[in-house]
């Protein structure tokens, strides 16, 4: 059984790890955001699928924050493009996604990975499902980091 | 050296790229693929010297490539950088033939270390 805070521990570990090599100096503290998932921000996520856990993770932020994300990732300050953004958001959500599912594979040796999706609206949140949200101050600006997870008794 | 990147992250493959230059590979020539099939493409237009592949990928996932690569009987040294990295994983890729397998994120340390034991220099 996996509890709330092992998939926690998970994520903060997944965000911690991106920076050394990936994304230096990025995050402050994080902190817990009780008050929902942020409304109509854009961002990325990444489905873990498994037989007993079902887990979406999203990071979204405003637009310009990823537009600064993306920037910091690739070395590329103008003419930055949508697809460039996407692309980049895209790959952070997965590595976050990534370091997660190697801290809680034990739990469902069966999850599997998606590929990464872009969305410029609010991702629609079944019903049944528990979400957490991050919110992490970091220098490029606010960036917010959620989960959406249908375990059911497994969490 | 020529080194074959792989990775449907446009942002990713440069991230690699600049990577490997900060480990010492700053004199390299970089290949880059989206995927399985293009990598397959690059290969019969080029010889490489290593190639550095990720794991999941449309069209043709880098498990999927490795694997037809040494069914070519193709043996040049090849490694997963990806976000994956359960055990069951890094089994698989040694199984079908791969150096090693360094998980995202990494550092050039990673690299250097990873390509210093399967004497890639």
């Amino acid at each position: 059984m996996m509890q709330m805070t092992q998939w926690s521990n998970a994520l903060l570990d997944g965000i911690h790890s991106l920076e050394g090599g990936i994304l230096p100096s990025l995050v402050s503290a994080p902190e817990l955001h009780s008050e929902g998932i942020p409304a109509n921000l854009p961002g990325a996520w990444v489905g873990l699928v498994g037989d007993r856990l079902s887990l979406q993770l999203g990071l979204v932020a405003e637009f310009v924050t990823l537009e600064l994300l993306t920037a910091n990732m690739i070395g590329k300050r103008d003419n930055l493009t949508d697809v460039e953004i996407t692309d980049a958001i895209a790959e952070v959500v997965n590595v976050i996604g990534g370091v997660a599912k190697r801290m809680i594979i034990e739990t469902d040796p069966s999850l599997r990975s998606g590929l990464p999706m872009f969305l410029f609206g609010r991702l629609r949140v079944p019903t049944g499902t528990t979400s957490e949200v991050f919110r992490l101050s970091t220098a490029l600006g606010e960036l917010h980091l959620v989960s959406i997870s249908d375990g059911g008794d497994e969490r | 050296m020529r080194i074959l990147v792989v990775d449907d992250s446009r942002a990713m493959r440069l991230i690699v790229m600049r990577q490997l230059r900060q480990a010492g590979f700053d004199s390299a020539e970089f290949i880059e693929a989206q995927d399985g099939v293009e990598a397959l493409q690059r290969l019969s237009e080029s010889v490489v010297d290593l190639v550095l592949s990720d794991w999941n990928m449309p069209e043709m996932n880098g498990l999927e490539f490795l694997r037809e690569l040494r069914s070519q009987g193709e043996q040049v040294p090849f490694g997963f950088v990806t976000s994956e990295g359960t055990p069951d994983m890094v089994r698989l890729a040694r199984e079908s033939g791969a150096s090693f397998l360094i998980s995202k994120p990494f550092t050039p340390d990673n690299f250097r270390d990873a390509l210093d034991a399967v004497g890639v220099r």
